[in-house]
């Protein structure tokens, strides 16, 4: 019982220490976050860059520390300003505003980029005037801040700090064993009163310091996000190579007419004469078969031939039968041909029913001749394409029978269930489109077709139709469908396509260009969806840049860095 | 039993030494990240930051404040800009302007320091250069913007309906320097229609549903004092929320209020605050103003216009040694 209880007290304080461990490991992340700077500024120390922006461009130039009077050799960057496009083929005239006579030689090296060969004479910051004759016509920028003769700053000065802080996280965890080896043994000597005490002060003070030292270090975070001015959790770097690479593209946000619509959900189901069933009539053996699975069939068309098949003692009742009914005929026949010999003193009553007679023995010899054994040919009630069949030459088939369905997709119609919320919108007259859950196939060739006549009694929903034309037979039958419905009025909303929006954590989240190289993740809240378009209700302004194309490769080297 | 209340020392003390590492890792790890942080400054600007009006730089302030010419918040800058020695240099094609007839105008900023170098001009309200064309009466306004060309001027097509005396005002920022103003003065030849004279204070105007009342504070515009006014929006009669207007060159609305006798020129960006527009502004000279207000709405640009009776405030001791013409130049 003893050593449970003394178990229950080491077990609780481990729990304890775990907590603390815990809370702190997440404080580390977020630390982890701000030592992102230092990896940024190595990559800042290997190059500077220079970035301006006009309504049509946005350029950005990147150079290693320029050499003074050496060759330097500078990467330009140009791309549009609103959408993100490299521009390539540009004629570019570059001047220094401080050195009229300095000469660059400018030349394309890759999408949007080129290289530009220059010697600065002088060690200090150039303004460059750069002329631009691209896609979107001509323009003239100013980068200032070319700093020649700069030299990439040093870190050796941190390396040393983060030594001798190693060397004082080695004494700290020396001292901690020992205050564990202390308190162990206390916890050794639990049953003395004074062990007890002990014990109890000790998790006491561990327990009152836990929180204070959390927001300790919270306030820390704080203090650091602050002092650095960036939010590094939001906002990310991407080289302009990748950009290009990934096809980054933006477009800025600007109010506009953003229709609303509701979503239906569907099944597409066959026109009224848009699929076949075609049964054999009779038993029979197929005899000639003329179709293949899924040729392309026309109303009227000979799909195959069936022959009735007679057992054996069927057989000798239809020979029995007809040989009754040809004596019948032929006995008749003399009959009639004697009464009319003698038509002169026959009776006329007599030669009349001895005609009818014949006639009679006529017909049902030709009916008999006519039916027996004969051959049936199934035909293609309606055009449309032979679906999947199980038959072959000889094959025996009954009565009944389903041999083939012929399906015609250019015409078919969605089913939707409307509840009451949405059963106003839906009307005559209002605007429709189809798109398919699955694939990405849409159409906009919608009508309404019926109303509902009745209401579902178990969900209280109305069964609608719609017809559609689907030429291309995009849709099939059975394919579950959205169907929206367009609102008549438009509003005036920030409205982004869908592309745009991806999610982080579970949150709707919109990627916005800040600078040539630097992207911020920004939550939204989402508004109404109308399949091509998402109005945003928060987190995007007017006039901002949001990447339109890529969004998820953004989210990878946002999630990854 | 021994072995166990060993090993449970041996957890104790082996937990509890990593708890503390990882306290003592955290503090480091913040330390690092500060001096990164200074190292950084150290190696940005020298300079303490400087807050100043985008378009007014002699105004400056500490941060969140507002200027007093044209109400937009103080912008952080990294240097006072050069106040360069512009000028520009204006043609238009064909030489003689006629009323009716198209012409381009096209304007060559100049830094008259250095005049063989090219003057490339920021962006400032989504376009490089706003030029606001008025007759000498008043009476006709536009806001146009002559684009860059591969000549190396910024030109733009424009028709002037009759003939008489035209005022150019180009507002532009060559890149690196201050924001400057010029006022240039064009003939058109034509058939003249008699000058408009406005003395009726007008503060309300209608552009197709939607109407606007400027309402300034008191009642009365004063001159030679920051005052506020605001731009009270209806449609079809029904109060208006000015955040459903459309963003147009980066503002919800812009107004170029131009005095009738100083022709001086005060251009404001309204600040969206609640449902209605928000406009600070000085107006230097008593008299009238007329006033031009554009938005966004719908799809289509809205231009109104309006009449302003400013009152004369404060004693203004400069009055009387004013020259017109350089105090545009230097104003805005």
């Amino acid at each position: 019982m003893k050593t449970n209880k003394s178990y229950k007290i080491i077990l609780l304080f481990l729990l304890l220490i775990a907590n603390s461990q815990l809370l702190f490991a997440s404080g580390g992340d977020d630390h982890s976050h701000g030592d992102e700077k230092p990896t940024t500024t190595e990559q800042q120390q290997k190059f500077f860059s220079s970035e301006a922006v006009s309504d049509k461009y946005e350029l950005l130039i990147r150079y290693e520390p320029i050499r003074i009077g050496e060759p330097a050799h500078l990467t330009l960057f140009i791309s549009e300003y609103a959408t993100n496009k490299p521009i390539d083929n540009a004629e570019i005239k570059i001047t220094a505003q401080e050195d009229g006579k300095l000469v660059f030689n400018v030349k394309q090296s890759g999408e949007g980029t080129y290289t530009v060969e220059t010697s600065f004479p002088e060690k200090k910051n150039y303004s460059l005037a750069i002329s631009i004759n691209g896609s979107l016509g001509a323009d003239l920028i100013l980068l200032t801040n070319i700093e020649a003769g700069k030299e990439l700053p040093h870190t050796e000065e941190t390396n040393g700090k983060s030594h001798f802080s190693n060397w004082k996280n080695w004494l700290m965890i020396v001292l901690a064993l020992f205050f564990g080896l202390v308190l162990g043994i206390l916890i050794q000597k639990r049953n003395t009163v004074k062990g007890k005490t002990a014990i109890a002060v000790i998790l006491l003070i561990v327990n009152c310091f836990l929180p204070i030292q959390n927001s300790i270090a919270h306030g820390d975070d704080d203090h650091g996000a602050k002092k650095s001015g960036v939010n590094f959790s939001n906002s990310f770097n991407v080289p302009k190579e990748t950009q290009f690479l990934f096809d980054v593209l933006t477009e800025k946000v600007q109010k506009g007419s953003f229709t609303e619509s509701t979503k239906l959900f569907g099944t597409i189901i066959p026109s009224s004469n848009g699929q076949a069933l075609i049964t054999t009539p009779q038993n029979g053996r197929v005899i000639s078969l003329n179709v293949n699975v899924g040729e392309q069939v026309k109303a009227g068309q000979q799909l195959a031939v069936i022959e009735q098949n007679i057992d054996a003692g069927t057989q000798v009742n239809l020979l029995a039968e007809k040989n009754n009914l040809t004596a019948e005929y032929d006995a008749a026949k003399k009959e009639y041909d004697r009464l009319t010999s003698i038509q002169d003193i026959a009776a006329k009553k007599d030669v009349d029913e001895a005609k009818s007679r014949l006639q009679k023995a006529e017909t049902n010899l030709k009916l008999f001749t006519g039916n027996s054994g004969k051959t049936i040919a199934l035909n293609a009630p309606i055009s449309g394409i032979v679906a999947n069949f199980n038959l072959s030459i000889g094959a025996t088939v009954n009565t009944g029978q389903s041999l083939f369905t012929i399906t015609n997709l250019s015409e078919v119609y969605a089913e939707a269930q409307v509840f009451d919320r949405d059963a106003g919108k839906v009307k005559q007259g209002a605007k429709f489109t189809i798109e398919c859950v699955n694939d990405n196939h849409k159409t906009s060739a919608v009508n309404l077709l019926s109303l509902a006549q009745e209401i579902n009694a178990t969900n209280q929903s109305q069964r609608v139709l719609f017809k559609l034309n689907n030429p291309d037979s995009d849709f099939k039958i059975g394919e579950f469908v959205n169907i929206r419905v367009f609102a008549s009025e438009n509003s005036q909303q920030i409205a982004l396509p869908n592309s745009a929006i991806t999610e982080i954590n579970g949150k709707p989240v919109v990627f916005i260009k800040d600078a040539a190289e630097n992207y911020t993740v920004s939550y939204v809240q989402l508004g109404e969806n109308n399949g091509t378009h998402t109005s945003i209700l928060k987190g995007v302004e007017e006039g901002e840049r949001v990447v339109i194309n890529a969004s998820y490769q953004l989210k990878m080297i946002y999630l990854n860095q | 039993m021994k072995t166990k209340i060993g090993t449970a020392i041996t957890m104790c003390a082996m937990a509890t030494s990593l708890f503390i590492a990882s306290c003592s890792n955290s503090s480091n790890k913040t330390e690092s990240t500060s001096e990164t942080h200074e190292h950084q400054h150290g190696e940005g600007d020298h300079h303490e930051h400087i807050f100043a009006c985008p378009m007014h730089p002699e105004v400056t302030g500490k941060e969140g404040d507002k200027c007093p010419k044209c109400g937009m918040a103080l912008e952080h800058i990294d240097e006072v800009p050069a106040t360069g020695n512009f000028q520009m240099q204006f043609t238009s094609s064909p030489q003689i302007i006629e009323a009716d007839n198209p012409v381009t105008l096209a304007f060559t900023p100049k830094n008259k320091d250095n005049p063989n170098a090219v003057v490339p001009l920021d962006m400032e309200h989504e376009k490089k250069l706003h030029l606001i064309l008025v007759s000498e009466d008043l009476s006709w306004f536009n806001h146009i913007h002559p684009d860059y060309q591969t000549d190396g001027t910024y030109s733009v097509a424009e028709t002037f309906p009759n003939g008489g005396n035209y005022i150019l005002y180009a507002d532009y920022k060559p890149s690196g320097s201050t924001h400057q103003l010029e006022k240039i003065n064009v003939e058109v030849k034509g058939k003249t229609i008699p000058a408009k004279t406005f003395t009726k204070t007008i503060n309300t105007a209608v552009s197709d549903a939607y109407s606007i009342t400027l309402k300034p504070d008191d009642g009365i515009f004063i001159a030679n004092k920051a005052i506020h006014f605001d731009g009270v929006f209806t449609n079809e009669g029904k109060p208006f929320d000015v955040n459903q207007l459309q963003n147009h060159l980066g503002a919800k609305g812009h107004m170029v209020a131009i005095n009738i006798e100083t022709k001086e020129y005060v251009h404001l960006h309204p600040e969206v605050e609640g449902t209605v527009l928000h406009f600070h502004t000085t107006f230097e000279n008593a008299g009238i103003y007329r006033a031009w207000l554009q938005f966004m709405a719908d799809g289509k640009l809205h231009t109104v216009d309006f009449v302003i009776n400013v009152e004369k405030g404060q004693v203004k001791t400069t009055e009387t040694q004013h020259d017109h013409n350089n105090h545009s130049d230097h104003k805005h």
